[in-house]
């Protein structure tokens, strides 16, 4: 506990920051419905252009709109969106420096950070989204075992904390390149499919599907929105909680050697 | 032992280099030219507990460089420090607990939250007792007449309310050494006295160690007893203050106010002429001769009043300033 004290004083100061920004907050919840509207009712088109068929990849109609909603919930609080624009910024204008002096580890102050400002995020967009799943309750597949409900929330830390090393790890590549903003972006799109967040992978051709679920990034979207849905056997569960815990010392020790290699290039501009 | 010792220490910068042009930016695409900047070369240096050390030198001669290795931000390309016992750049927490940094240009402080709050966050992060706390606080604010800004959101300080609390942030834990770079940078007179009182007061009472960089000469030698010049990333002058001009300087002002009126030939056979301005007339004088050749003027000519005086300092430190570095100068033979 001695060694956490700092880090609850970081987490209360993420808050009183993150609650500057309430009615941004509320709005981006608001704005992120459109385009999970917009997702659903191209879905729901899909559903009807092709004589209203059975499946598709496993899913229903209903449950297709669910899984879209399952994933911007889940996001919620997941999400690490422009968590490595943040680093790589902070990496070219030196803004590191000023972590780097104190004694405190930057990675885990920054992961502290992030998800102390998360949870207030949660807090203020739930209005906007509660109301979104009551617009769209007739389309809603709600989750019919507890457990799994359960599991999901033991899993939200899990599945951020792999969000966050992605994220850190491609944001200290501007440890070695200069300007990489548009290579962001190609991870974003890249992710977004490798994750599952713009379609469910039981889509693809099954050698692909079996490919991209050797990555972590189904951990973070597919997994949670059909575990959910109730696609996930006991075993299949058990066997992504593991991967889960696999991949996060991966990342983790990945990120840990990048964030040292950097450091020795990392030239504290700006001072 | 000494509390910071810094042994041959070098920092060399790879910089890509650009021709000028569109034409020459597509070449850079497929070879890249390197130029090795050596911004830091072989500096060595040993600096006591409790001094108060003075770093002056010119933008880019590789103070700041050298600043960033003695915190431990950067690695040197080659060469030894210990700070505190401590190699900087390993980045120790017992190290890290022990020195403070101050950025004039640069904002440590929680921008949206009041100056308390980043100032309750360092408290965490250098495990500062509550009383500890409570006490440097309070006293530090008192000091610097910032007690009523303590819940004022950062971002509506002024600079240099501003600047006290990054002093009072980066001195919160009571670190042994501290750098202070540019902290008086931007501020009006009267703030600029108040930061450097209350450096040169805490220094006395406290003991710790600190080296400032400072553009403003008055920083300098308000503060500072002994002095380190920087120039071409080498140390140009290492000793106390007033000795510079001993050092560096060959020549002395002398100013003549004359009774009658003297021509410029009278004196142009002694002297160089810094200005001629009847009855005043400034002369430059070397160091060996001036005794003699005031001695002669006032035999010769029909003076009022003569005062020998030294250079001032900052022209003497510009002049260290504007000497070329050794590559330019062999580039240049």
């Amino acid at each position: 506990m001695h060694l956490l004290r700092p880090y609850k004083q970081v987490a209360s100061v993420a808050m009183q920051e993150a609650l500057i920004y309430r009615w941004n907050m509320f709005l981006q919840g608001l704005v992120g419905l459109i385009p999970l509207f917009i997702t659903v009712m191209w879905w729901r088109a899909v559903y009807v252009a092709r004589g209203n068929a059975p499946a598709m990849g496993g899913y229903e109609r209903n449950e297709m709109t669910s899984y879209f909603l399952y994933i911007m919930l889940i996001h919620q609080f997941s999400s690490t969106f422009l968590i490595d624009f943040d680093i790589a910024w902070s990496i070219r204008n030196g803004h590191l420096n000023k972590y780097l002096i104190k004694p405190v580890e930057f990675p885990l102050y920054r992961w502290v950070y992030h998800i102390a400002n998360r949870a207030i995020n949660c807090l203020f967009v739930s209005l906007p989204i509660i109301m979104g799943i009551l617009l769209l309750r007739n389309y809603i597949y709600f989750p019919d075992n507890w457990r799994h409900v359960i599991v999901l929330f033991a899993m939200l830390l899990p599945i951020a904390l792999i969000s966050y090393l992605i994220s850190f790890c491609i944001g200290m590549i501007a440890f070695w390149m200069l300007e990489i903003s548009s290579l962001f972006w190609i991870f974003y799109s890249l992710r977004a499919i490798l994750s599952g967040a713009l379609f469910p992978l039981s889509l693809l051709p099954r050698p692909l599907e079996t490919a991209i679920c050797l990555l972590p990034f189904r951990l973070t979207s597919y997994f949670p929105a059909s575990l959910l849905l109730g696609k996930l056997n006991g075993w299949q569960i058990l066997g992504n909680i593991l991967s889960a815990v696999a991949w996060i010392m991966v990342l983790f020790l990945f990120a840990r050697f990048l964030w040292r290699r950097g450091l020795r290039r990392y030239d504290a501009a700006g001072i | 032992m000494a509390i910071i010792e810094v042994e041959r220490l070098s920092k060399e910068f790879r910089k890509y280099t650009k021709q000028p042009g569109l034409w020459n930016a597509f070449k850079g695409l497929f070879h890249r030219k390197y130029q090795i900047v050596r911004a830091v070369r072989e500096i060595s240096l040993t600096i006591e507990e409790g001094e108060l050390v003075g770093f002056l030198g010119p933008n880019g001669a590789g103070k700041t460089t050298t600043l960033k290795m003695l915190s431990g931000l950067i690695y040197p390309t080659a060469g030894a420090a210990h700070v505190m016992g401590f190699i900087p750049w390993e980045r120790r927490n017992e190290f890290r607990r022990n020195f403070g940094l101050v950025m004039g240009q640069r904002n440590q402080l929680w921008w949206d939250l009041p100056a308390s709050e980043s100032l309750l966050l360092n408290k965490e992060l250098y495990r500062v007792s509550d009383a500890g706390y409570e006490r440097t606080v309070g006293d530090l604010v008192t000091l610097l007449g910032v007690k009523e800004q303590l819940g004022t959101m950062v971002r509506e300080l002024s600079l240099g309310e501003r600047m006290k609390f990054e002093l009072i942030a980066a001195l919160l834990h009571s670190p042994r050494v501290v750098y202070l770079d540019e902290p008086t940078i931007g501020l009006d007179v009267v703030s600029q006295k108040n930061i450097r009182e209350f450096i040169r007061d805490y220094n006395r009472r406290h003991g710790n160690t600190f080296i400032l960089t400072s553009h403003y000469m008055d920083d300098i030698s308000a503060l500072c007893q002994r002095v380190i010049i920087i120039n071409h990333g080498r140390i140009r002058y290492d000793g106390r203050l007033r000795d510079i001009v001993d050092q560096f300087c060959q020549w002395k002002l002398v100013t003549l106010d004359c009774a009658k009126e003297v021509s410029r030939e009278q004196i142009e056979p002694y002297a160089e002429i810094v200005s001629y301005n009847l009855p005043q007339i400034k002369l430059r004088v070397a160091r060996a001769e001036c005794p003699s050749l005031c001695h002669r003027l006032m035999d010769t000519l029909e003076i009022r009043d003569l005062t020998v005086e030294e250079p001032p300092i900052e022209e003497i430190i510009g002049t260290i300033f504007t000497e070329q570095s050794d590559d330019a100068f062999a580039a240049s033979l």
